[in-house]
């Protein structure tokens, strides 16, 4: 389903911010921001929740916990073999495994999570992206209905965009 | 250090010239890029030369005997694992303490800590002899049903050898999208195509922060505990055993403490020359050489500690094997190598206690040098001694290194290197993102950074 949205362009952060703040107050429509640099602030006025990335993490560690507990001990059960009249299962240095393995699979979680909540890798960048985002000028993005176009461009220019950009989304 | 001193950057600095400058320094190379990339490679296959005469004609080629059966080519092991610690302290441990000199760094530190497991991995293949049954190692029903033997220190280092480079990796390449998304917007032809890839589409929407703050922060907080457990498992590979001078509680605390000392050397060696290549006075400025010779400070006086300590429970514990190898270190064969790292690893870098040393970016790197030359000779002392004076004074020994194996020590030094040049040319060195979050946004206050906000939720 294609949509409508129009991007306005800020030389800087100040403007930004309070176009953000009277784009909200105006109920103008969905709001997005882009940007060379994170802006939390931008997030917290956004009423973003936290980052489910956290789970994946924790979810990760503990996969990692128990693979690394049952890698050693299921294979010393698989072939019991009494190695220097230790007990076959060795708490202290299979611990070091499962220790090491909570770390790897938290991380690598830890990285799917990213990447699928932030809906990377991309083919191609979204239409409308411009270079400068990425350099020195923040963006502002409101989707809307095709009527509310003409309204919501006019509505960036007040709040202080250099330049405006129709995009189909 | 106060806040003055720790601001990073040059007051010049802005958005605009932050992407142009670090963009500028992947230009396509001069010649005198490709003299060291050509000399680099002729050590290599010096090295690789070596390796392929000990593969045909044994290990006998090599200076590793009995008594001692690890000589320059463990040494070398934990010499790179150890180089392989600055890049996870500066870029996970300090991020997480917000120390602001490591964004300029950082980039440099996780490349240094990147290319210093891989060269760290060839050891290991090196030393057996026979690589091609390396992967007895993993973790897989062998013959018979049988697996590695997972009470093992040597299996142990596989796991956090490999988890360390795959974290490391991971951490390395996420902190690098960003800049590849701007390098991509810069760039033209092929190395569009190829940055576009690599940029995964990034475009810095709110919500793609959000999530890359956050996995950011947790990569960091898993990396955090891998820089004291790697290379406490690396000396579990030694303490583990019963051998004198081996067998001690010490040897974690003491093993990672001279890991962040020449890992911090060794990316000063390697960051001083880059700095004056590529003309990065700006972004990595004398404070920030300034703040890691101050922390050498720290992880040399917790070495020279450590080795007093050593000596000390030597002589304390009454244990006549002990007292007797470590007068041995102090004045046998190789007291000169003893000598050598104690004045390399604790009194040169004690001299960055003088405000004029650490300013000087000669003496700077001079030091580092000697840092890095010291480690080294510090595991050759534990390795080296340990073995050739065991309990049975029948079977004592010397090792003298032949030349298979200093010919691949300075083929591993090239492979190092040359993995750094290429990085040079192919990626930013400093992190773009992080040094703009950093300075006054453009238009905004009067030196509000991104940083004075919040943390993302």
């Amino acid at each position: 389903m294609s949509g409508h949205s129009v991007i306005g362009f800020f030389a800087s952060y100040d403007l930004l911010l309070n176009a953000v703040k009277s784009a909200q107050a105006q109920r103008c429509g969905e709001i997005r921001t882009i940007s060379p640099v994170p802006l939390p602030e931008i997030s917290e006025l956004l009423g973003e929740k936290p980052s489910p990335v956290r789970r994946f993490t924790l979810a990760g560690g503990l996969l990692g916990l128990t693979v690394g507990w049952l890698l050693p001990i299921g294979s010393v059960y698989h072939y019991p073999l009494i190695v220097g009249g230790k007990p076959l299962v060795s708490l202290t240095p299979f611990a070091v495994v499962a220790y090491i393995c909570t770390i790897l699979f938290g991380a690598l979680f830890t990285v799917l999570g990213m990447l699928l909540n932030a809906r990377l890798p991309r083919i191609q960048v979204g239409r409308g992206y411009d270079p400068r985002l990425t350099g020195n000028r923040f963006g502002l993005q409101v989707i809307c209905a095709q009527r509310e176009v003409q309204e919501i461009e006019r509505k960036m220019l007040d709040f202080g965009a250099e330049e405006v950009k129709y995009v189909e989304v | 250090m106060s806040e003055a001193t720790a601001n990073l950057a040059a007051p010049e600095l802005n958005y605009t010239s932050v992407d142009r400058d670090l963009v500028k320094t992947m230009q396509p190379p001069r010649r005198l890029y490709y003299g060291v990339l050509a000399a680099l490679l002729a050590v290599i296959a010096l090295g690789g030369y070596a390796w392929s005469v000990q593969l045909r004609q044994g290990m006998g080629v090599a200076g590793i005997s009995s008594p001692v059966g690890w000589g320059f080519y463990i040494t070398t092991f934990v010499f790179w694992v150890g180089i392989a610690h600055s890049g996870t302290l500066i870029s996970a441990v300090l991020f997480l303490f917000r120390v602001r000199w490591r964004s300029s760094i950082y980039r440099s530190a996780e490349a240094v800590t990147v290319f210093a497991v891989l060269t760290a991995g060839l050891f290991p293949l090196i030393h057996l002899g026979r690589p091609w049954v390396a992967y007895w190692l993993m973790p897989y029903k062998q013959m018979g049903g049988l697996f590695p033997n997972f009470r093992s220190p040597l299996v142990w280092d596989v796991f956090a050898v490999s988890t360390y480079l795959t974290v490391s990796a991971l951490f390395f390449f996420t902190g690098m999208v960003p800049d590849l998304a701007i390098v991509r917007d810069r760039s033209q032809g092929w190395r569009e195509k190829v940055y576009a890839f690599l940029a995964q589409g990034w475009q810095g929407t709110n919500t793609q922060w959000k999530h890359y703050t956050a996995a950011y922060v947790f990569l960091a907080g898993l990396a955090t505990p891998l820089v004291i457990s790697v290379h406490s498992i690396v000396s579990w590979d030694f303490a583990m055993s019963l051998n004198p001078g081996w067998h001690t509680a010490i040897f974690p605390p003491y093993f990672v403490a001279g890991a962040i000392h020449s890992g911090l050397a060794m990316v000063a060696t390697i960051v001083i020359p880059m700095r004056r290549i590529f003309g990065l006075d700006a972004f990595i400025t004398r404070e920030h050489l300034a703040s890691m010779a101050k922390f050498m400070i720290m992880t040399g006086l917790i070495l020279g500690y450590s080795y007093a300590v050593e000596f000390f429970i030597a002589w304390y514990s009454n244990n006549a094997y002990e007292r007797d190898l470590f007068f041995y270190r102090a004045f046998g064969d190789y007291a000169w190598a003893l000598w050598l790292l104690v004045a390399c690893n604790v009194l040169a870098p004690s001299l960055f206690f003088f405000e004029r040393v650490r300013y000087s970016v000669r003496w700077l790197v001079t030091i580092c040098l000697l840092v890095n030359v010291g480690m080294f000779y510090e595991r050759f002392v534990i390795i080296v001694t340990s073995l050739g004076r065991g309990f049975d004074p029948f079977t004592w020994g010397l090792y003298v290194p032949r030349w298979p194996e200093v010919a691949i020590l300075a083929g591993s030094l090239a492979w190092f290197f040359l993995f750094f040049l290429l990085f040079a040319k192919a990626f930013p060195v400093v992190s773009m993102w992080e040094v703009k979050e950093q300075l006054p946004m453009p238009g905004g206050e009067a030196g509000r950074s991104a940083m004075a906000g919040k943390e993302h939720p």
